[in-house]
């Protein structure tokens, strides 16, 4: 018996050996794996820092205008011109790169929502702020997908692939309660701070926040909730106009008291070379994103008009004079300039024939007019430019503002004297017929337009065109260039750019992108798509 | 005589370690107050990812004649591969890329000839030797999964077809006038002209959709694919040829490398696109010319782009002269030969444009195959 029970023994105690207590998920030793990664201080910052560098891009914010009446694009490919033009389909990879590019930021956020308890030693402070700022940008990034798509799949956790086969969409309506319940936790509690200093500056303020919410809100045209957030930026926050209209886009004045949240970037690491796409062929470039007319068409005469209107003075064969300053510092047209960096004016000619920017040539502008908003005169090689892009200021808080007041009822003098005549004043308006306030009638449209000027290829055209419901208006029929005089391929001497088309019923939204139906039957399509 | 026969069971060591893991970087990632900060980006993972297992079953037969001068040998594989381990594509709403995923149970069976002959007429000595495979692939179980992807082209992985078999639509004629136009049926959004590709109404709605309109069109591999091999020698001369091809394949080419004026005339024309459609010539091969987004109806996806991939290339050809021994030995050289040799002579196959019919498919954004015509001289001391 005793030799059995020993080599019994001897067996229980091998097979012992055999299941020992090492894990079987063991994290690599060359590398950091999501494991252990959050175990570790600085985690959650690392995560936070990525999901900026998620919200936007710098060709997104540019070719934005290029879907509206403001600009237009001769790249056919990879790039919004089919969205301009109606001619998209489900299929289209610009769709598809928008849709995914926000999912991946959401991704992002989630991974810090959910795992930011596993970081040791964050201080509450600390905790508040960096959830409050992955909140606000969870909630940007919702906002730009909603409103295109409509319903759209809605989650806040880190999702499975198979949850990613199955998840349905959420109502419109039900998301937009969800991210302002989330803006006004993060904006009651205070997560925020006023205002960042030193290597921190560029994160998301308190300000930032309610602004966020606000577009959300004036998208939705819920006006007087609309009223009480931009007014409260307006009341209580540091934030003021920069003084000179131009210079608010200069790389001398980043991060300037009006921007309220901007895309960081610096020159070489953090940089983008969409300068190229946009200059003259003067300047290097090959302009294949380029403004119309029909933008040009919208700044108002110096004493404060349409051109349209009767007693503008607006005169169609000097169309450059006595306009709105503004239009001299966004669009390059014959006899403007761009100011190069030893301080000399470099002029533009663009009628057909001139020269390399002359209208007609291959490399030059498809509209006869070139971009000089955000000119970067101190750009690097390849045009690479680190100038920081704007994505929310507060001129566009003004205007929310103004546009809530004329709906509400509420625009008078007083409040346009606090909003309008603070825009045209900065502009560099001195008539008094323009400052002055012009009279409760049309003055909803009066705003729009000086909105539409004010923003001009900073990307918010679009969303604008989509909650006043005039796509079908303005993106209709032929967009057009300069005035040649012609008569083959003009209408009325305008250079006919690119015919459009837009069905309310189907483009007021983007089709949810093909590639995600394919993989995901629950997904249902837009309508007339 | 041989008679081979093996099965075994086998894992997979095809992919990376840790795949089931998200690797985390730390990189310089966004600029805060003008200095550059670190960011941390996730790898896609697959957490739930399990061993792919393969089944693998062969049989063969050798067979010798005449003193071992012509051998045969015949083989029959069967291997089923059990939680196989693809790049599968996954919802962009997923948010984290493309990981490794356990795709399901796909089978892999074919069969292999190969044959090789030496013998004598006189003083020539001949040799000859060919072979030819097939191997057919098949998804067996996927629990209901399907999986389509693609950009230019696109594929489908699903239960009882090929492994990324193409998937679009399929056409069925040209709109040949109004009245046909009229009564469609057309795509979703395009009102078709006369001369247009007409599209199978699958579900028979009224309206060609992605949804409920596209077919399976077989798989994208090579078929039968064979090579020949054919030699002799005479009296110091040599020559040796080897021919090599594909019996059965489809090829989906897209873009500029097919289309007449693709993305507004930014690709070239072929004489193939002569034959186009007009009221005098409905039987053409090519739809009416379009340009622009009149081209949209036209340019979708449909088998009307898939092409016969199946071609015979004399891949190389070789002639050369040996020197006799006896010359040689009076200048001090043991060998001399001199040859000429050219590759990729000849190539028989009917895809339009004179595309090299190995090409994957695609935008045919590739280079031909270059044909290669060299003389040498070999000496040996």
């Amino acid at each position: 018996m005793k030799p059995i029970i020993l080599k019994t023994a001897l067996c229980l105690l091998l097979a012992g050996f055999a299941v020992s207590c090492v894990e079987l998920d063991t994290p690599p030793y060359d590398g950091e794996t999501d494991l252990t990664y959050w175990e570790k201080p600085g985690a959650s910052l690392n995560v936070l820092n990525s999901c900026y560098s998620n919200l936007y891009s710098a060709e997104e914010v540019f070719y934005a205008d290029a879907m509206t009446d403001n600009a237009y694009t001769k790249a056919t490919t990879n790039l919004p011109q089919a969205i301009g033009n109606g001619s998209y389909s489900p299929d289209d990879p610009y769709v598809k790169s928008v849709w995914d590019f926000r999912y991946s930021g959401i991704r992002l956020c989630n991974q810090l929502t959910e795992n930011i308890d596993k970081e040791p030693g964050l201080s509450t402070e600390l905790y508040n702020r960096y959830l409050g700022e992955v909140k606000v940008i969870r909630a940007f990034l919702y906002f730009e997908l909603y409103s295109r798509f409509g319903d759209i799949p809605y989650y806040t956790h880190v999702i499975s692939i198979a949850e990613s086969q199955e998840i349905r969409r959420t109502p419109k309506s039900e998301i937009v309660e969800n991210l302002l319940v989330e803006l006004n936790e993060v904006i009651n509690n205070n997560y925020l701070p006023s205002s960042y200093s030193g290597s921190d500056v560029g994160r998301i303020t308190r300000w930032a926040a309610m602004a966020v919410k606000a577009r959300i809100l004036l998208f939705e045209s819920r006006w007087s909730e609309l009223k009480e957030v931009t007014g409260r930026i307006v009341a209580e926050s540091p934030h003021k106009l920069f003084p000179d209209y131009a210079g608010l886009f200069e790389l001398a004045n980043e991060n300037n008291e009006e921007v309220i949240l901007g895309l960081q970037q610096i020159y070489p690491d953090i940089a983008n070379s969409k300068q190229y796409e946009f200059l003259p062929p003067s300047l290097g470039g090959y302009a294949q994103l380029a403004p119309l007319q029909e933008l040009v068409d919208n700044y108002i005469t110096l004493n404060g008009k349409a051109i349209t209107e009767t007693g503008s003075g607006y005169d169609k064969n000097n169309p450059f004079v006595n306009r709105d300053p503004r239009l001299q510092a966004t669009i390059a047209y014959t006899g403007n300039s761009y100011t190069l960096a030893d301080g000399s004016r470099h002029v533009i000619n663009c009628e057909p024939g001139s020269g390399e920017d002359g209208y007609g040539l291959s490399n030059s502008s498809p509209t006869g007019y070139y971009i000089k908003k955000y000119w970067d005169k101190e750009y690097r090689g390849n045009l690479q430019s680190g100038l920081n892009i704007i994505l929310i200021r507060y001129a566009d808080v003004l205007l929310m503002h103004a546009e809530a007041l004329a709906e509400l009822g509420e625009m008078n003098e007083a409040a346009w004297n606090n909003t309008i005549y603070l825009l045209r004043e900065r502009a560099g308006f001195t008539d008094p017929e323009a400052l002055k306030f012009p009279g409760a009638a049309g003055i909803a449209e009066v705003i729009r337009r000086e909105r539409r000027s004010e923003l001009a290829l900073e990307g918010l055209r679009l969303k604008d065109i989509q909650r006043l419901k005039i796509g079908s208006t303005v993106l209709n029929g032929w967009c057009h260039g300069l005035y040649t005089g012609e008569v083959v391929g003009t209408d009325d001497g305008y250079v006919r750019v690119e015919q459009r088309t837009f069905t309310e019923n189907k483009h007021s939204l983007w089709p949810i992108p093909q590639n995600d139906r394919n993989l995901n039957s629950n997904l249902t399509q837009n309508p007339n798509w | 005589m041989k008679l081979r026969g093996s099965w075994g069971l086998v894992g997979n060591n095809r992919i990376d370690n840790y795949k089931y893991m998200s690797a985390v970087s730390v990189k310089p990632t966004y600029v805060f107050g003008n200095n550059v900060v670190n960011g941390a980006h996730f790898n896609a993972a697959n957490s739930d990812m399990r061993w792919e297992t393969i089944g693998m079953f062969d049989i063969g037969l050798d067979l010798g004649f005449l003193d071992n001068a012509l051998n045969l040998t015949f083989d029959f594989f069967n291997n089923t591969t059990y939680d196989i381990l693809m790049e599968l594509p996954v919802p962009g709403l997923y948010g984290g890329g493309r990981p490794i995923q356990n795709a399901g149970k796909v089978r892999n069976r074919g069969w292999e000839i190969s044959a090789n002959y030496r013998f004598n007429t006189g003083r020539v000595n001949h040799f000859v030797s060919g072979n030819i495979s097939d191997t057919r692939n098949k998804v067996l179980d996927t629990k209901g999964t399907i999986w389509i992807e693609g950009s230019d082209v696109n594929t489908i992985i699903r239960e009882g077809y090929p492994v990324r078999a193409y998937y679009a639509y399929r056409w069925d004629g040209y709109f040949q006038n109004d009245a046909e136009v009229a009564a469609g049926p057309h795509l979703d959004g395009i009102t078709p002209k006369p001369g247009d590709i007409r599209y199978l109404d699958k579900n028979g709605d009224g309206t060609i959709k992605e949804d409920d309109d596209r077919f399976v069109l077989g798989d994208r591999f090579p078929h039968y694919t064979y090579g020949f091999n054919y030699g002799f020698n005479w009296n110091g001369f040599d020559f040796s040829m080897f021919w090599q091809g594909v019996g059965q394949r489809r090829v989906w080419l897209r873009g500029e490398s097919v289309e007449a004026f693709h993305n507004n005339n930014e690709g070239p024309l072929f004489d193939f696109h002569l034959d186009h459609w007009t009221p005098n010539n409905p039987n053409a091969t090519y739809p009416r010319l379009t340009v622009g987004s009149e081209s949209a109806n036209n340019a979708v996806k449909s088998d009307f782009w898939i092409q016969d991939g199946s071609y015979l290339r004399l891949k190389n050809l070789q002639i050369g002269y040996t020197f006799p021994a006896r010359w040689m030995n009076k200048i001090a050289v043991k060998n001399l030969r001199v040859y000429a040799s050219g590759q990729n002579l000849l190539t028989i196959s009917n895809l339009k444009g004179g595309w090299d019919p190995e090409t994957s498919d695609g935008g045919g954004r590739i280079y031909p195959v270059s044909r290669v015509f060299s003389v040498g001289v070999n000496v040996k001391f």
